[in-house]
C-alpha cells in the first residue's frame, strides 16, 4: 500500500498517543460528520487498534474535493479533536456502505456502529483502510481484491458519441420526380415563407438602398467635391453650401463632416439590417424545419427506410439553412448589387462618357476571372472538405470501435489506413494553397492593372483636355473600386442559387410527400376492443416484385398468446409490422375484431397495439418521461407500477438519480437489458389490448428473461399477445404456435402437437435444449 | 442458475396462472412454481402505511424498521424521484438482504414528525448536494474548471472537466455541477445569483 506521510500536526498528536509513525498500517481522512458538516477527521489503523480522530465542526472549515489535493496544512489543527481508540479484538469487520453521494464506514463486532462519514471522493482511501483491516484480521481472505477495487477508477464519463456526420448527399432522383406533384416553381414557393416578414423585408431593402446611396455619394465627395471644388477654390461650392465670403476652410470642414456622416450612417444602417436579417432568417429556418419535421412524422416507416436517415437529417438541418441564407441574406443583396452597379455606371457616364468607357473596358476581365476561375477553387475546397470528412469518420470509427480494433489486434492496419486518409487531407490542402496563391496573385494583378489603365487614360485626358479635372479622375477610381465587390457578390450569389434551389427542392420533396397510410374518411374508433386478430389472404412485399407473404391467412382468438417461430428473414417482424399497420398490405385484409384495420382510425389502432421490439429506442429525457412516453399524463404511481411489472423498478432505484436520471443521447448509458425493460414498462403503461413482443427479451440474461417473462405472462392476461422469439423457452406460455418459413406457415399447433409432429419446431427445441444443457442452464 | 430443489413458495401459486401446457418436467415445474411465488413480490409495489411502520434510529446509526411483526435492523431509504419529488415516493430497502424493497413511503409528511426528521436527516446525507449560495471564484485552465463557492455547509473548492457532462441543467434555472470526484453541487435558481456570478457561470454552460 502506498503510504503518504502524515500531516505534521497530526504526526505530533499521534506521537502523544504513544504510537510511532511506523506502526501505522493504514490511514484515511473522512471529511464529514453525520449532519453533513465538513470536518477533517482521521482514521489510523495499527496492529493493535483503530484510532478515530474526530474533527471539530468549525465554520471556517473549507471543503476541498479530493482531486484538488489536501487543504493547506495550517488548518488541520488536531489538538482539539476528539480521539477514540478501539482495540482490534472488539472489531470483527469494518464495512463501507456506499450512499449515493456519500459513504459511511461501520463496524461489526461487539457493537454494530457507524464510525465515520465521508464524501464520495474519499471512498478509495476508505476502501484501502478496510482492506488493510481485513488483511490484518483474516490474512487468508482475498483482501487484495478489495484493495484493487479501491484503486480502480470509477466509471468513466459517459461521453456522448455521435456517429460520423458522413451523410451521403445523393438523392433518389426518380423518387423526387415521382413525388414532386407541386407545380409551383420552387423559388416562388420559397417566397411564401417570407410573407409574414414583408414589412421587415421592406425595411431591410430600404437599409440596402440607404447604404448603396451613401456608398455612391462617397467617391463623389472625396473626388470631385474635395479636389475640384474645394482644393481648387471653386466659388461655386461656396454658393451651393450658402457660405458667405471666401471661407473655403469652413466648406472643407462641412464636406469632411458630410463624408464622416455618410460612413457613420452606413455603420448604423448595417447594424440594423443585420439584426433584421437575423430575426427573419431564423424564423424562416424554424418554419421550414417545423414543416419538414411535421411532415416526417406523418410519413410511414417505409419512407424512412427508403431515404437514408442520414440524408434526412442533413435535409432537415442543413437544407433549411442553405435555403434561408439565400432568400434572406443573398436575395436582397443581389438586388442591391444590381442597383449599385447600374447606378454607378449611370453616374459615371453622366460625369464623363470617355472616362466611363475607359473604366469599363477591363471590367469583363475581372468578371471572367471571378466567374470562371474562382469556381475551381471551390472544387478544391470541396475536395478538402470530403478528405477531412473521411478523416473524421476514420477517427470516429476507431474511437467508437476501439474495442473491436484491439480485440482483433488490427492497430497497425488502422494506423496505416489513417495515415493514407491523412495524406489525402494534406494533398488537398497543398492543392488549395498552390491554386489560391496563384489565383489571388493574378486576380489582384488584373485588378491593379485595370486601375492602372484608368489612371493612365485618366491622366492622359487630364493633361490633354480642359474639362477633365484631377478630382473627377479620383471620383472615377473610387467608383471602379466600388464596382469590384458587387460583381464578385453577384457571381457568388448566382452559384449559390443553384445550390439553394437543390436544397429547397429536397425540402419540398419531404413536405409534399403524401403519407400512404392515412385514415379512411369514415374511420372507426375502436373503443372496447376484444383483441381478435385475423389475417385473410394477405399479400405483402417491401418491393412489389418480391413478395414476403402470399395468400397468407390465420386467426388469433382474443386474449390468447400466439408464438411465432422462424429463422431470421422468415418474415416474423414483417408480420407484426403489417398487423400494426406500419406498412399497408398489398392484397387481402387484416381484421381486428372483424374490422379491417384500414377502417380503424390510426390513432385508436395504435392505442390498442403496443410493441416491444428488439430495437429499443430511448428518447432524450428522464427515465420517468421515457416510461410515460405513450401516456404522458400518467401519475408517478402508475409509472412506478409499470416499471415494477417490467422488473425495472429495482435497477432504476439503484441509479443515483432514480426515475429522474437523464438518459438518451448525452445522458447516462443503460445496458441492453435495462433498455429492454424500460421499453416493456413503456408498453405496460400504454395498456394495450394487443401486445406485440418482437424478441423482447433477446438482449437480457436468462434470469432477467424469466423475471420479465413472469411479468409478461401476468401482463398478457386479458390481452392478445403476439410473441416472436428465437429462444423457444421464451414461448413457453404460448397457447398456440406457428412456424414461419419463407412467408408461409409450415407448422402450427400447440407445443405438444408440434413436438409430436417432429418437424422444424421439434428440431429447434431439441437443439436449444441441448445447447442449454451443455451450458448447464436448463 | 438452476434452482435445485428450492423450497416451494409459501403462497401465491394460484395467483399466477401458467397458461399453455408446457413440457412435463419436474424440474421445470419447480422452477415455475418458485417463480410464481416470487412473482407477487416482484410485481407489486407495497405502499407503507404510517400505522404499520415503526422507524427508529439505533445506536449503530442505522435506521431500523418494524413492520408486520418483522424487524429489519438496517434499512436504507432512497428517493425514487430525487429531483422532481424529493419528499415523496421514498423506497425503503433492506440493506441486509440485497437491498430488497420493503415498500415505498408515499408521503413523508403523513408519518410522525420524528420519523420524518430521522428519514430526512438520512436522506440529506445520502443525497448530499450542497447548495451554492455564492460563487467566489472560477478558473478555466486546460479544460479543467476550478471553482470556489460558498455553500450552506461552508466554503467548497472543487474541479471538473468542462467538456464532459459535468454541468447539468434541470428545468429552466436549476443547475447541478458534478465535480471530478462525483460530488454534486446545486444552484436551485441561477437567476438568483448576482449578474457577475451569472456571467462567471455562463462561460461554463
Amino acid at each position: 500500500m502506498d503510504k503518504k506521510p502524515l500531516p505534521k500536526k497530526l504526526a505530533e498528536t499521534v506521537q502523544s498517543l504513544g504510537i510511532a509513525e511506523g506502526q501505522i498500517i493504514a490511514f484515511a481522512c473522512p471529511d464529514m460528520n453525520k449532519d453533513c458538516a465538513f470536518v477533517k477527521s482521521y482514521l489510523l489503523l495499527t496492529k493493535e487498534m483503530l484510532v478515530i480522530i474526530d474533527g471539530k465542526v468549525n465554520p471556517g472549515n473549507v471543503f476541498v474535493s479530493g482531486s484538488l489535493g489536501e487543504a493547506p496544512e495550517e488548518k488541520t489543527d488536531v489538538s482539539e479533536h476528539e480521539i477514540r481508540k478501539i482495540p482490534l479484538e472488539d472489531l470483527d469487520a469494518l464495512k463501507l456502505s456506499s450512499q449515493i453521494r456519500t459513504g459511511l464506514m461501520y463496524c461489526e463486532g461487539r457493537t454494530t456502529e457507524v464510525l465515520s462519514y465521508f464524501t464520495i471522493a474519499r471512498y478509495g482511501e476508505m476502501l484501502q483502510l478496510t482492506a488493510a483491516f481485513t488483511q490484518l484480521k483474516h490474512p487468508q481472505t482475498g483482501a487484495e481484491t478489495e484493495g484493487e477495487r479501491g484503486r480502480r477508477r470509477r466509471r468513466p464519463d459517459a461521453a456522448a458519441r455521435r456517429p460520423g456526420e458522413d451523410a451521403p448527399e445523393e438523392t433518389a432522383e426518380t423518387e423526387k420526380k415521382l413525388r414532386s406533384r407541386e407545380h409551383l416553381p420552387v423559388s416562388l414557393r420559397l417566397f411564401s415563407y417570407l410573407k409574414p416578414h414583408r414589412f421587415r423585408l421592406m425595411l431591410v431593402f430600404l437599409c440596402y438602398v440607404a447604404v448603396a446611396a451613401c456608398n455612391l455619394v462617397w467617391p463623389y465627395l472625396s473626388g470631385t467635391v474635395l479636389y475640384d471644388q474645394i482644393m481648387s477654390r471653386d466659388p461655386a461650392i461656396l454658393k451651393t453650401l450658402h457660405i458667405q465670403g471666401n471661407r473655403f476652410i469652413l466648406a472643407l470642414g462641412l464636406v469632411v463632416l458630410g463624408m464622416a456622416a455618410a460612413k457613420f450612417l452606413i455603420m448604423v444602417i448595417s447594424i440594423l439590417q443585420n439584426l433584421l436579417n437575423a430575426v427573419i432568417s431564423n424564423h424562416v429556418i424554424m418554419t421550414l424545419r417545423n414543416d419538414v419535421f411535421a411532415s416526417m412524422g406523418e410519413l410511414e416507416l417505409r419512407y424512412f427506410q427508403n431515404a437514408q436517415t442520414g440524408t434526412l437529417m442533413v435535409r432537415v438541418l442543413q437544407d433549411a439553412n442553405i435555403v434561408s441564407r439565400l432568400i434572406v441574406d443573398e436575395m436582397p443583396g443581389c438586388i442591391i448589387n444590381i442597383f449599385t452597379l447600374v447606378s454607378t455606371v449611370v453616374i459615371m457616364f453622366s460625369l464623363d462618357v470617355k472616362l466611363a468607357l475607359a473604366s469599363l473596358l477591363l471590367l469583363p476581365l475581372t468578371v471572367f476571372m471571378s466567374a470562371k476561375i474562382r469556381p475551381r477553387l471551390h472544387v478544391l475546397f470541396g475536395k478538402r472538405h470530403r478528405a477531412e470528412r473521411r478523416l473524421n469518420t476514420a477517427l470516429n470509427d476507431n474511437i467508437t470501435g476501439a474495442r473491436v480494433v484491439k480485440v482483433f489486434g488490427k492497430e497497425p492496419e488502422e494506423i496505416k489506413k489513417f495515415e493514407n486518409t491523412n495524406q489525402k487531407v494534406q494533398d488537398a490542402e497543398v492543392d488549395i494553397t498552390k491554386f489560391s496563391a496563384l489565383f489571388n496573385a493574378s486576380y489582384s494583378f488584373v485588378e491593379e492593372m485595370s486601375t492602372l489603365f484608368i489612371w493612365a487614360v485618366g491622366a492622359y485626358l487630364v493633361l490633354r483636355t480642359e474639362y477633365i479635372s484631377y478630382g473627377l479622375l479620383l471620383t472615377f477610381i473610387g467608383y471602379v473600386a466600388q464596382m469590384n465587390r458587387p460583381i464578385q457578390d453577384l457571381v457568388r450569389i448566382f452559384r449559390q442559387w443553384v445550390d439553394s434551389m437543390n436544397a429547397a427542392e429536397r425540402l419540398f420533396e419531404i413536405i409534399d410527400a403524401q403519407p400512404q397510410i392515412t385514415d379512411a374518411p369514415d374511420a372507426l374508433e375502436l373503443d372496447h376492443a376484444r383483441g381478435e386478430i385475423e389475417l385473410r389472404n394477405v399479400c405483402f412485399g417491401y418491393e412489389p416484385n418480391i413478395p414476403v407473404f402470399e395468400d397468407f391467412s390465420f386467426k388469433v382468438p382474443a386474449g390468447s398468446m400466439l408464438g411465432i417461430v422462424g429463422r431470421s428473414g422468415a418474415g416474423k417482424t414483417t408480420l407484426v409490422n403489417i398487423i400494426s399497420r406500419m406498412y399497408e398490405v398489398d392484397k387481402g385484409s387484416i381484421r381486428i375484431d372483424g374490422v379491417d384495420i384500414r377502417d380503424i382510425s390510426l390513432k385508436s389502432l395504435r392505442k390498442n397495439i403496443a410493441m416491444v421490439s428488439q430495437e429499443t429506442y430511448i428518447f432524450i429525457g428522464t427515465i420517468a418521461e421515457n416510461i410515460a412516453y405513450a401516456k404522458p399524463e400518467a401519475t408517478r404511481e402508475e409509472i412506478i407500477a409499470a416499471a415494477k411489472l417490467a422488473s425495472a423498478h429495482d435497477f432504476i432505484c439503484k441509479l443515483p438519480d432514480g426515475y429522474d436520471t437523464v438518459i438518451g443521447a448525452s445522458g447516462r448509458n443503460l445496458s441492453g437489458g435495462e433498455r429492454q425493460r424500460l421499453s416493456i414498462a413503456r408498453a405496460v403503461l400504454a395498456d394495450p389490448k394487443i401486445l406485440i413482443l418482437d424478441e423482447a427479451t433477446a438482449s437480457v440474461d436468462t434470469e432477467t428473461e424469466r423475471a420479465i417473462q413472469t411479468s409478461l405472462a401476468a401482463l398478457s392476461k386479458n390481452r392478445t399477445t403476439l410473441s416472436i422469439a428465437h429462444r423457444l423457452s421464451t414461448l413457453r406460455d404460448a397457447d398456440y404456435l406457428i412456424v414461419l418459413e419463407h412467408g408461409k406457415i409450415t407448422e402450427q399447433g400447440t407445443h405438444e402437437e408440434l413436438m409430436r409432429l417432429n418437424g422444424t419446431y421439434c428440431m429447434l427445441k431439441e437443439l436449444q435444449t441441448n445447447a442449454l444443457a451443455l451450458k448447464g442452464l436448463e | 442458475m438452476a434452482p435445485m430443489g428450492g423450497p416451494p413458495p409459501a403462497g401465491g401459486r394460484n395467483n399466477m396462472p401458467m397458461r399453455g401446457p408446457g413440457p412435463v418436467n419436474t424440474q421445470e415445474e419447480i422452477d415455475l412454481a418458485r417463480l410464481a411465488g416470487r412473482c407477487d413480490e416482484m410485481m407489486q409495489i407495497r405502499y407503507l402505511e404510517p400505522a404499520d411502520c415503526e422507524f427508529a434510529e439505533k445506536d449503530s446509526g442505522f435506521i431500523q424498521l418494524k413492520i408486520d411483526g418483522k424487524l429489519y435492523a438496517h434499512v436504507d431509504v432512497y428517493r425514487v424521484f430525487p429531483y422532481t419529488n424529493p419528499a415523496e415516493y421514498l423506497s425503503v430497502r433492506d440493506a441486509e438482504d440485497a437491498f430488497r424493497e420493503i415498500g415505498i413511503i408515499r408521503q413523508l409528511s403523513a408519518f410522525p414528525e420524528e420519523t420524518g426528521r430521522l428519514i430526512e436527516r438520512h436522506l440529506k446525507l445520502r443525497y448530499f448536494t450542497p447548495e451554492i449560495k455564492e460563487i467566489l471564484f472560477v478558473r478555466r485552465r486546460a479544460g479543467v474548471v476550478t471553482m470556489k463557492v460558498r455553500t450552506e455547509y461552508g466554503e467548497c473548492r472543487f474541479a471538473f472537466r468542462n467538456n464532459s457532462n459535468a454541468v447539468i441543467r434541470l428545468g429552466e434555472n436549476r443547475v447541478f455541477i458534478q465535480d471530478m470526484d462525483e460530488n454534486r453541487y446545486q444552484i436551485p435558481d441561477v437567476t438568483k445569483l448576482t449578474i457577475r456570478e451569472q456571467k462567471k457561470l455562463d462561460a461554463l454552460l
